[in-house]
């Protein structure tokens, strides 16, 4: 896995023969991480610059990208929040809530402005 | 299921939200491996050209043509590094003997590397710039 120059796009390239090693991914807590905090890194990326999706990552050996829309910011956030309170991290969850917040309160402005 | 479909559940189960899986080929890696394929591309057919005028007609361009591949090839070692840049050089004058086998490209180290095309030339030279990296 490796970082790229350019606006910090993530390169992960995931290969499996079974299913079972998938599912061992999803038991990692260090790709949880990784895949979490890229997502947060992403959508306050998204959020300054306004706009309406976040590009979280690349997968190389399927040309594709990992893109999660604004409409879901709020709920990848909270997610996140539960990911750390079990990691007893409450500092991070405290900055996850102030940036829910902005989510949430942006969602409610455009709501307002439409 | 296919692996896309696969991976995009379990990133959608971590995310603990959906996500789109966007078909995106070119990322800015691939770009630069393509643009310098095209260059090297060129670069090569330029060499092969010169040597088949002189293997076909009899008609020695290398004087002719000798400042233009200096300037080719001081660029490359302005763009790279010594060893990379020999890899490239190398790639284009003496990969291929005259009855066309493949020479091996030898690096600093004594290590061997084949390289059957330009794919391989390019693994090499981030393979190298990754061994820079660490020094």
């Amino acid at each position: 896995m490796k970082k790229k120059k350019e606006r910090d796009v993530l390169s992960i390239e995931i290969l499996y023969d079974y299913r079972e090693e998938l599912e061992e991914l999803v038991s990692s807590e260090d790709f949880n991480k990784l895949l979490i905090d890229e997502a947060i890194t992403t959508i306050e990326h998204a959020l300054n610059k306004k706009r309406k999706s976040a590009r979280i990552c690349y997968i190389p050996n399927l040309e594709s990208s990992v893109v999660i829309e604004k409409r879901n910011f709020s709920k990848i956030i909270s997610n996140a929040i539960k990911f750390y309170e079990q990691q007893e991290d409450y500092t991070k969850c405290a900055e996850l809530v102030k940036l829910k917040g902005e989510v949430d309160g942006s969602k409610k402005g455009n709501k307002t402005s439409n | 299921m296919d692996q896309k479909k696969e991976i995009k559940q379990v990133i959608e189960q971590i995310l603990g939200s959906s996500i789109t899986m966007r078909t995106d080929s070119s990322n800015d890696e691939d770009k630069l491996k393509e643009e310098f394929i095209r260059v090297m591309t060129i670069f090569e057919e330029v060499w092969k050209r010169q040597n088949e005028i002189d293997y076909k007609y009899g008609a020695d361009f290398s004087t002719y043509d000798d400042k233009f591949f200096r300037v080719i090839e001081g660029f490359i070692h302005f763009c790279f590094d010594g060893v990379a840049a020999e890899a490239i050089i190398f790639y284009i004058y003496a990969r291929v003997d005259e009855e066309g086998n493949i020479n091996p490209f030898t690096d600093p180290n004594g290590k061997d590397y084949i390289f059957n095309d330009l794919n391989d030339l390019w693994e090499f030279l981030m393979f190298w710039a990754e061994e820079m990296m660490k020094l």
